[in-house]
């Protein structure tokens, strides 16, 4: 192909099937075959296929859309590796998944290491890859919702300090930026959708690891009987379709971080084998006896409450002490009102950039009707309610009316969630000041709702408020 | 079957390739097809750069031919052609020639069992 052709040149020729509203899928390989079997396990998987044969034509077929890149890493004129740079950069929630022939394991692992998220030998098992594409659209998906945390963590990436008003979020941010330095394992705990994997990446890259890689794993969303290779690998032969040697994630990860996110899924019959590896810090492949010294940093997260499952003996005791070493429990939303004006700017702001139209204000009162919502998806779910109603507002200010949230997860029950931030450090005035006006938030300002909700009588809360300068 | 012809499951992976193509033989024909088209191309790539002398073509080709086997779960051409991309990774080209010689046959007998396979699942 000639490098003087334009990239419209060759988004025309760059073949797209099956356009649908599914997640659009680049594929990049110059191996025709491959190219044909993609587009037909990921076709008819019901995802929009974009092929290119060369990286240059990658590159220029890239759009924010793509969720999930294949790239080839042995490709005419630029080159997978340089496609992923190129793609890393400039498309952050592109999730990249390479190809390499079977026995280039190592290319894999370098470009794994540059950030690719997964990668798939050739000759493919047609499940497999469409597994590990729905896996890495669901993590572009999240990496999209968790731009929403840019009122929280600095931007590209999460290494500066937060930016909150809430007491709880400083008192996490100052707690991140102790453990970070620690070396030590931690368990992140919070409600889906509070930004536990972008806490566990603000970790990684504030302490003594941030050069090496940051490996994440979802053991919610791998089959139990794949996510035994998929942690520890297998060696050549150790079951059908182990065509070739693989490194598992854990020793990817070695030098760097391995992130097990939602560890409370993690199959009780796989958890004495992650069991051991904590403790002797060496893995085994499945279907090898050779042990290979791995050093990590774990971080485990997950919204289940995990002594309660070891209670109910559906998670290992032993192995919920080896990781609950230090423990961070993120706030949900409803408990960071504080933080929730400037948080839908900000969603707001990333949803105008990206249709390329002027970001429409708030109301006063779409504020309050936003801050006294219970938020029970938390941030993700902020953003799709604002993503929505953006797309379907007609002027530049939203109003309250605008706002339409699930109807199930508005209950009463939502709204009256305890509070569960930790509060250690604070003084019992703050904290009570805190638990008054949270919970104010959370009930829509009902004063009476309030004093029911915290135990006291309604002339207490009014009293209170007083006392804390709170006003209502 | 003679002295000199491999089982078929030596030949390719037949169950792989079996659940590759869902049991799908107009499918394993597209895929047989696009190979016949492209496998001259290859060839001559590989053939030219063992005349040549050529290392690195000899690495990038047999690497690209490695990579549209693989689609047919192919056994021997398969290894033979990783045989080919070593040579030319490592610069040593000795054996070379020999190699592509017996390439040639593999990629024959299992283009012919590809096609029986289609024919089977048809």
């Amino acid at each position: 192909m000639s490098r003087t052709k334009t990239a419209t040149d060759k988004k025309k020729r760059a073949k797209a099937t099956r356009p649908t509203d599914s997640a659009r899928i680049l594929v990049a390989d110059d191996d025709p075959m491959a190219i044909m079997a993609l587009e037909r396990h990921l076709g008819s998987a019901g995802f929009e296929v974009i092929a290119a044969s060369d990286g240059e034509q990658a590159i220029a077929c890239m759009d924010d859309d793509i969720a999930v890149a294949l790239l080839d890493l042995h490709m005419p004129l630029v080159s997978g590796f340089e496609s992923l740079t190129y793609i890393q950069k400039h498309f952050p929630d592109t999730q990249v998944i390479v190809i390499t022939a079977s026995g280039d394991v190592a290319d894999a692992v370098e470009a794994m290491k540059l950030g690719a998220a997964e990668y798939i030998t050739k000759p493919f098992h047609p499940e497999e890859l469409v597994l590990q594409v729905q896996q890495a659209v669901k993590s572009s998906q999240e990496s999209r919702s968790h731009r929403g945390l840019k009122a929280f963590v600095g931007h590209p990436l999460p290494t500066s300090q937060f930016s909150t008003r809430s007491p709880a979020m400083k008192k996490m941010d100052r707690m991140v930026q102790k453990v970070a330095k620690l070396d030590s394992t931690i368990l992140v705990t919070g409600e889906s959708g509070t930004g536990k994997s972008t806490i566990a990446r603000m970790i990684h890259q504030h302490g003594p690891r941030a050069a090496a890689p940051f490996i994440a794993v979802n053991c919610a969303s791998l089959p139990r009987d794949l996510i035994e290779a998929e942690l520890f690998g297998h060696a050549k032969g150790a079951f059908t379709g182990a065509v070739g040697d693989r490194p598992g994630r854990v020793e990817i990860a070695n030098g760097g971080t391995l992130f097990l996110d939602e560890i409370g899924d993690l199959p009780l019959e796989l958890q004495p084998k992650l069991l051991t590896f904590l403790q002797d810090r060496v893995i085994q492949r499945i279907g090898s006896n050779k042990e290979i010294k791995v050093d990590v940093r774990l971080i485990a997260a997950t919204h289940q409450d995990l002594s309660k499952m070891c209670l109910e003996k559906q998670f290992r005791q032993d192995l919920y002490y080896r990781i609950n070493v230090l423990a961070l429990e993120i706030p949900p939303v409803r408990e960071r009102t504080l933080d929730i004006p400037d948080l839908a700017e900000s969603i707001m702001a990333r949803i105008s950039e990206r249709r390329g139209n002027p970001s429409p204000r708030l109301s006063e009162a779409a504020i309050e009707k936003l801050k006294a919502y219970s938020w029970p998806g938390n941030i993700r779910e902020m953003e799709n309610v604002l993503e929505s109603v953006t797309a379907f507002c007609d002027g530049q200010t939203i109003s309250a009316a605008d706002l339409t949230f699930a109807k199930s997860a508005s209950s009463t029950a939502d709204t009256t969630a305890p509070v569960t931030t930790s509060l250690a450090g604070m003084s019992l005035s703050d904290i009570e000041k805190m638990a008054i006006e949270e919970t104010l938030a959370a009930c829509g300002g009902n004063k009476a709702k309030t004093a029911r909700t915290l135990g006291i009588s309604e002339k207490s809360i009014y009293n209170k408020m007083k006392r804390h300068g709170i006003q209502r | 079957m003679t002295d000199c012809e491999p089982a078929e499951d030596q030949v390719f992976a037949r169950a792989d390739a079996i659940r590759y193509v869902g049991q799908d033989a107009e499918f394993l024909r597209d895929l047989l097809n696009m190979f016949c088209e492209h496998r001259g191309e290859v060839m001559d790539r590989i053939s030219a750069a063992i005349d040549n002398d050529a290392a690195d073509e000899l690495r990038e080709a047999s690497h690209r031919l490695k990579g549209m086997l693989a689609s047919f779960f192919s056994v021997h051409a398969a290894d033979t052609t990783g045989k080919l991309e070593l040579a030319g990774k490592s610069g040593n080209l000795e054996t070379a020639a020999g190699l592509f010689s017996r390439l040639d046959g593999q990629i024959d007998v299992l283009c012919a069992a590809v096609d029986a396979l289609a024919s089977e699942l048809e």
